[in-house]
Parts: structure tokens; sequence; C-alpha cells
């Protein structure tokens, strides 16, 4: 546990922070989950925390707000989609006045006077119930199923090395439809980002959710993120996960079947190079009947990067007529690259069908080859091969503004890397054109 | 007067895996020339074709090959591919997810990128698929698809014809082009050959059969046997061969063809 000195250090450098029995209490609960460490959280994962939390970040105990950076924010708008904008820098919410007709409600609470349970359930998100001063609240009525499509663009920008606290609880009323987008960002200085995000979400009975979880930031930002999400009756859930740059970076996604026949779709997609860290770790449980989940992640893995994927399914005695599938595939695009991969199934009836699968391989070496031998250049065709690999991922994308502005962040991500800039391509993606031309 | 020399190749080895495959072959090519390589399987036909198309599989340990005045051998293989060294494969790769359409433009815009020209525009490049599908009379379901994906043995072989239409390369490899083509597709196929055919490229034929050189006239047919290039003759020569089949030949060089 030595090398979690630094997880707990940043506790110890603020003791004026932490009086009063709430903070006690939750510093214990913190402590328990470290050591216990009953979802294997740290015994997976530790070792990239660790690195996580070897800046000497500064944390904003005393509450000042970070101002608002209009460019920052108008930069991350997708044509043809006009979400309702908040925007997170570092660790300051700020939400748009919406009139009070609407069916959005979106405040900002003190932690101390958060109306309802600040919950904690696997060690990122106790660690970050223990800092975060501000939680975002959203709620959607419920008996209405337009669509609703909010924007949460988190930015870190500061002067320092700064670690940020970030806390969203979402409750979507009975019938209604959300499209969530959170975009993680940081500005392009050297300095080093710790970013800690709990968010929780609640679907009521036939509530849907597509969410979008961005990460799009810099080799000196690090990410410990947790999503909980709990479904009741007749639910969809639609996740998609796009982890395109960050220097070390985990995701959690934590899924509750709490009533029957819900549905929940995770697409998970990594693009990692240098010596990013990046991991995903899901936990699936279904606790109620005829539930289905499908879980989908990809990786491609350059130079030093390490990828990890942990995938949970737990099937409960009750949760009978379970289907739960889940397949990871990678591609180590470099001899130093390295993934780590591992299924649990944890079944306890005999109605259910499960199913999982994982594949590690190089891109083919025949079909660089033959795109070579045509003249396309080396980078250029492994790329076209790497987009290719994930081109089920991004296809499955609902909503077409954001399938294009997704398969536009892949592109260009993966293009970075090729000695072609878009200014010269005339490939069939002229959303990245538009994009650079703002 | 001779025409100018194309490719040059002099005293070529090269191994695979550890084993050589190629024990010194020499083999000039001139602007104009077809020249047809028949032989044995596993004489060494494709690996030729690989190593000169700069394929990393294979290593060269010895000899040159001089292609438009160039250093073939040092340059990678898009740049050969640029320089007009266009290859039809034996066995056409499949590429799930790439389509043809991007796949083409991509290699068409490169090989512009390289000799300075401007990207084709979109139209200009729906036009020039449309005209050199004609070529070979690939049916246009085909340009839609992934590359190769799913296409029959024959669609493949047409395919491979049809980007060699639209890169018009001045040095064509065919890798046995015919096999896998029905009679009525092996016309079709080796009339669109002939058609992209001029006095300023050349095309090096590989093929077991007579029957497409009966399309596809060769000026000169070599036997490659064991790595080496044994023989070489006029048109005849392969007439020999279809008649007599490879007995002679081995009898004649499995002796002094030491290993
Ligand atoms: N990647 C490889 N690894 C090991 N051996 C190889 C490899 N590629 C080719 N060879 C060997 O090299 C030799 C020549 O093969 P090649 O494909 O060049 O023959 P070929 O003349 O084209 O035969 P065919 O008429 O059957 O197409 C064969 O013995 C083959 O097994
Ligand atoms: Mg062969």
């Amino acid at each position: 546990m030595s090398h979690f000195k630094q997880f707990t250090r940043l506790i110890e450098d603020y003791p004026q922070f932490f009086n009063g029995d709430r903070k006690a209490a939750e510093i214990e609960s913190f402590s328990q989950s470290l050591l216990a460490d009953d979802d294997g959280f740290i015994r997976r994962f530790g070792s990239a925390v660790a690195e996580m939390m070897k800046p000497d970040y500064g944390v904003n105990v005393n509450g000042v707000t970070s101002p608002l950076m209009p460019a920052a924010a108008i930069r991350r708008n997708i044509p043809d989609f006009a979400p309702i904008t908040i925007t997170c820098v570092n660790d300051t919410y700020h939400i748009p006045h919406l009139s009070t007709d609407q069916r959005v409600k979106c405040a900002v609470y003190d932690a101390d006077n958060f109306p309802f349970p600040i919950n904690a359930y696997h060690t990122p998100s106790h660690f970050n119930r223990i800092f975060a001063n501000k939680i975002l609240h959203i709620s959607i009525d419920g008996g209405n199923n337009d669509e609703t499509a909010i924007q949460i663009n988190n930015i870190l920008a500061a002067a320092v090395d700064l670690a940020a606290f970030r806390r969203v609880f979402v409750e979507i009323g009975g019938g209604a439809n959300l499209e969530l987008i959170l975009n993680d960002s940081s500005d392009s200085t050297p300095h080093n980002y710790f970013a800690s995000q709990f968010v929780e979400i609640f679907l009521n009975e036939g509530a849907s959710l597509n969410l979008y979880d961005i990460t799009d930031t810099s080799d000196t930002t690090s990410r410990l993120n947790e999503m909980k999400i709990k479904m009741k009756r007749n639910c969809r859930l639609n996740i998609f996960s796009l982890s395109a740059s960050a220097g070390k970076s985990v995701n959690i996604y934590d899924i509750d079947f709490e009533s029957d026949n819900s549905e929940a779709t995770i697409n998970g997609f990594v693009v990692g190079d240098g010596n990013q860290r990046i991991g995903n770790a899901t936990f699936v449980n279904h606790l109620s009947r005829h539930g289905k989940s499908n879980q989908n992640f990809k990786y491609v893995l350059d130079d030093a990067s390490h990828g990890t994927f942990y995938g949970e399914i737990f099937v409960w005695e009750v949760a009978r007529f379970t289907e739960a599938y889940q397949s990871n595939r990678n591609i180590l695009a470099s001899p130093d690259a390295r993934i780590s991969t591992e299924p649990q199934l944890l079944i306890y009836n005999d109605d259910v069908k499960c199913s999982h699968g994982a594949t590690t391989g190089q891109l083919d070496a025949a079909a660089l080859f033959y795109m070579r031998q045509r003249g396309i250049p080396e980078a250029v065709a492994r790329t076209m091969l790497t987009q290719a690999f994930v081109g089920d991922v991004i296809d499955a994308i609902p909503l077409l503004p954001l399938r294009d502005r997704m398969r536009m962040l892949v592109e260009k991500r993966l293009y970075k890397r090729s000695s072609r800039p878009c200014d010269n391509c005339r490939m069939a993606c002229d959303t990245i054109n538009r994009d650079s031309k703002e | 007067m001779d025409k100018e020399i194309l490719l040059d190749v002099k005293g070529l080895r090269a191994s695979v895996a550890g084993k050589e495959i190629l024990k010194g072959i020499d083999l000039t090519i001139r602007k104009g020339e077809v020249h047809a390589i028949m032989g044995p399987n596993g004489s060494g036909k494709s690996t030729l074709s690989a190593v000169l198309t700069g394929n990393p599989a294979f290593t060269v340990d010895a000899g040159s090959a001089t292609f438009n005045g160039k250093n073939l051998l040092e340059m990678a293989p898009e740049n050969r591919a640029h320089e007009g060294l266009f290859l039809s494969f034996q066995y056409p790769v499949e590429i799930p997810g790439v389509s043809m359409t991007n796949f083409m433009r991509a290699a068409l815009n490169e090989k512009r990128k390289y000799l300075g020209q401007e990207p084709i525009s979109a139209s200009d490049f729906l036009k020039l698929m449309r005209q050199k599908r004609a070529v070979v009379d690939l049916d246009n379901k085909l340009a839609s698809r992934s590359v190769n994906e799913g296409f029959s043995g024959g669609e493949k072989k047409r395919n491979e014809i049809f980007q060699m239409a639209m890169l018009e390369p001045s040095l064509a490899i065919l890798d046995e082009t015919d096999s896998g083509l029905d009679i009525d597709a092996l016309r079709i196929v080796a009339e669109g050959v002939n058609k992209l055919k001029t006095d300023d490229n050349a095309t090096i034929v590989i093929t077991h059969y007579q029957r497409l050189l009966d399309y596809i006239r060769p000026d000169y047919v070599h036997i490659l046997y064991k790595g080496r290039i044994v023989e070489t003759g006029g048109p005849q020569l392969a007439l020999v061969l279809e008649e007599k089949g490879y007995d002679e030949i081995k009898r004649k060089y499995d002796n002094n063809a030491a290993e």
C-alpha cells in the first residue's frame, strides 16, 4: 500500500479542509475502500493511479471560482446540434439560465447542503467525495418523451499544477429521453492536471439515455472517472466512451439493472500512444429479469502505451432471462505497447445467455503491404486500417451529428500520427475541414 | 535501335525466413516489351514479384535492381508504386472496413502528391472510376464494397486490373492474373490489359498456361526454376512447355543446379 502515500497525501496536505464529522466519515470510508479493495480496483489500476498522483497538485480548498472562457467553450460546439451547454472550468460549474417552466432543471449545490445522499461505490468515488465542494444537479421531468440534449464541457485550465474534483447527479424522469455529452479537455499548457469525476445517474421507468463520455485532454492530464447508473423498468442506456487523449486515465462504468426489461450497451474506444496509461472497468450488475447488456471495447495502442480492460458481468440469482455479452478487441501497433484484459463473468442462475471474448493482434501485415503497393504510405495505411477496425463502434452512435463528430475526433486523432495534414486530404470527411476552418 | 531500359535486375538473391529462394536473377525489361515468366510451382515467381515491389517479409541478400534509372531496392514500397511499379497479386488481400472508393482515392492522390500534382476533384475521381471500371467490365456494386471483401476469385482478379487501369503503371507485374477466371472473364481481363498497353510501358506476365499468352502476346518467355532463370526464348518457348511440361527442364537443371 506504500505507493498510495501519494493518493492520501492530498488529504494530509490540507488538514484545515477536513474539519467536521462528515469529512471524518468520508475519509474513513475512503481508507476502508483502499484497504479492502473489494472490487479489485487497486489491484488492477493501482499502479496507474500511483503514477497519476505523483505531481504536486494544488487543490482548490478555498472554493475559488474559475471564470468561464467563452472561446474555449465555443470551440467544442458540434455542428447541427444545439444542446443545453454547461461548462465546468476546473471545478467550477457554469450553468445557463433556464426558464423555470422548462422540463430541465440544473443547479449547483454546496456539498454540505446537497438534499440527496452523497453516495460512493468504488475507490475513485470515495476519493472524489472527500474533495468535491460543489455538486451539479440535473433533473429531467418525466411523462413526455421529447429529447433533451445536455453537453457538459469539462475544461482544465490553470496557471499551476491542479487537481479538480467534479461531481454530477442526474435524474431522468419516467419516459424521458436524454442525450448527455461529457467532453473533457485541457488547455495546451504543460501543467499537470488531475481530474476526479463522479457521475451518478438515475433512470426512472421507461427512461432512455445516450451518454457520450469523451476524453480529449493532454499528455499531462490524469483522469479518474467513475459513473454509476441505476435503471428502473424498461430503460434504454447507450454509452459511447472515447479515450482519444490523456496521459493517464481510468473510467469506471457501473450499471445496475434494478428492475426488469432494461437494456444497456457500452461501446468503448481507446487510442493510446507515447507513454499513456488508459484503463476502463465495467461493472454490469443484472439484479432483475429480462435484462440485456452488450459491451464492446476496442483499443488501439501504439508506442509504449499501456491499456487495461476489466469487464465484469454479475448476474444475480433473481436475474433470470438475462442476456449479457462482452467483447474486447485490441490492436497493438508497436512492440512496446501492452494490453491487459480481464473478463469476469459471475453468473448465479441458469436461465441466462452470456458470452465474452477478447482478442489482441497487430494490424494485418498483408493488408498493409497491399495498400503500400498501391502507393498508400505506411502511416496512412495504418490509419485507414485502424479506422476500419473501429468503424462499427462509431456506426453504433445513434445521433447523426454526434456520430460525425466522433468519427472526426477519431480520424483527427489517428491522422495526427501520419504525415498527412487534413488540409491536403480529400477523403469523405468534410466535418474535419469544417472544424479546422472554425 | 533498342528502346530505353525500364527495369534492370542483376544477380538478385533473396530469402524468406532464412531460406534462400531467389538465387541470382538477371532480367532486363525495356519500354514496350511484354515478358512472360513461367516455371513449376514453388520456383520463386511470386517471390520475385514480392522482392521487386518491396514486400518487407522478404530479405534481399545480393544483387541490384534499377527502375527508371533509380535504385529500386532502396525505395519504400509506396514510392516504388509512385514510380510506376504495379503488382496484380496472385492472392489479392481482403481489407474489411476500407471501401474501394476511399482506397483508390487515397492511392491516386498519394501518387499525384508524389508527382507534385493537386488532389483529384471528387467529380473527376468518380468519372475516372466509371471509365476505368469499363476497361474490365467491373460491376459497379463491387466498387462500392470494402476492398476485395467477399469478392469471388474471378472478381478479385478483375479488380486488380481495374486498379492497374486507375494507376496507369509503367511496369505491371501480373502474377497469375488468369487463375480463377472463367473463359469469358479471361478474354475480358486480357483485352483490358492490352488496352492499357503502350510503347512506353511494359508488362511481366506470370502464368502457367499458354491460353493467356494467346491474348497477351509476349516478346520474351523466361523459365524460372529453383530461383534462377534457366531459359529465355521467344513466344514459341511457351508452346514447347505446354506440349512437353517441365520434365526436360528439371532433368537438365537438377544436375548442375547446385543448391
Ligand atoms: N513467407 C514464406 N515463408 C516461407 N517460405 C516461403 C514464403 N513465401 C514463399 N515461400 C517459399 O518460397 C518458395 C517459392 O515460392 P513462390 O510463391 O515464389 O513460388 P511460385 O513460383 O510463385 O509458385 P506458384 O506457381 O505455386 O505460385 C516456395 O518453396 C515457398 O514455399
Ligand atoms: Mg506464385
